[in-house]
């Protein structure tokens, strides 16, 4: 492994803390740029979330301008129809046929009364 | 308070942070400069062997697994950059000129340590490289064998044969100067 004759059996390393502070200051500062390099590879992908704070006041105003335009537009339309959103859902996915519409038009069960007549229209359309 | 872990330090280092390459540096810059040494020359060259393996060392940090231990793979990265040291060396080939006499000493007193130094380097030569290596590391270092394993790469029992070996002969090649110095 050694390549030069060795003349001594003292100690080699030396026993001074200022050498050892000078040496791992000198690779210290010698690695400088690499870590830089590293610090700026790696900030952008760890400080994601402090972009984000930074923006937040703006992006909560953003939230509130459209919380209240939403809530305007939405009132406004069911002004107008005068319509439960339910009643729309259950015209869209419900049943074509009188007898199972009267079980989804109304919120109580319908009574067999007013089932009687659409049963005799349904038979004498069969 | 406990000082961080290799694993913190490493992955600080990976963000780049310079206190924590220092911190790192320091931890393990006596036995790196202990095993530079082992290849090189002169203490200015083992200096430069280490500050390259540290450097090399920083720019492999995102291929090293952290779950694994930090050292064996560090002291691998000095030995092979010492390796390469010692093979430029060699295609320099330039042959050190040692041993001058200082004129400002006393020539007998100086021809006697130079005798001394002459026999001593002869009974080095009749080690093995690994034997010197780990005899210096141990006795004169004061490394431990595990120490010295890991710096080595080489398993603990195997340190302490060496040592042992090189203890042994140095004894036998020594002796007679001992014994000079005795009468």
């Amino acid at each position: 492994m050694k390549q030069e004759r060795s003349t001594s059996l003292e100690p080699r390393l030396p026993e001074s803390p200022a050498y050892w502070d000078g040496l791992a200051n000198r690779i210290t500062s010698g690695a400088e740029a690499v870590l830089r390099e590293l610090a700026e590879a790696t900030a952008p992908a760890e400080n994601w979330w402090s972009v984000l704070a930074a923006r937040a006041p703006a992006l909560a105003a953003a939230a509130a301008v459209a919380i209240v335009a939403g809530t305007v537009a939405v009132s406004g339309g069911t002004a107008a129809a005068d319509e439960s959103p339910y009643d729309e859902i259950a015209r869209a996915i419900g049943p074509t046929d009188e007898i199972a519409q009267a079980f989804f038009a109304e919120a109580n069960p319908p009574t067999v009364e007013s089932l009687l007549p659409l049963v005799a229209s349904t038979g004498e359309e069969r | 308070m406990t000082s961080p872990t290799d694993r913190d330090l490493i992955l600080r280092v990976r963000r780049g942070e310079p206190a924590a390459f220092n911190d790192l540096v320091r931890r393990y810059l006596r036995p790196a400069l202990a095993v530079a040494w082992e290849f090189a020359d002169s203490l200015d060259d083992a200096e430069d062997v280490v500050q390259d393996a540290f450097h090399r060392a920083l720019g492999a940090l995102d291929r090293f697994d952290e779950a694994r231990p930090f050292s064996p793979w560090f002291f691998t990265i000095v030995r092979n950059v010492g390796r390469n040291a010692v093979a430029r060396r060699s295609r320099w080939a330039s042959e050190p000129v040692t041993d001058a006499l200082p004129a400002n000493q006393s020539v007998l007193s100086e021809i006697e340590r130079w005798e001394i130094r002459q026999r001593v380097g002869d009974a080095m030569e009749l080690l093995t490289p690994m034997q010197q290596s780990c005899f210096r590391l141990c006795d004169l270092e004061e490394f431990s064998a595990p120490e010295v394993g890991e710096m080595l790469g080489i398993n603990e029992s195997t340190v302490r044969v060496h040592v042992f070996r090189a203890r042994r002969t140095l004894r036998e090649v020594l002796r007679p100067l001992r014994e000079e110095a005795g009468s």
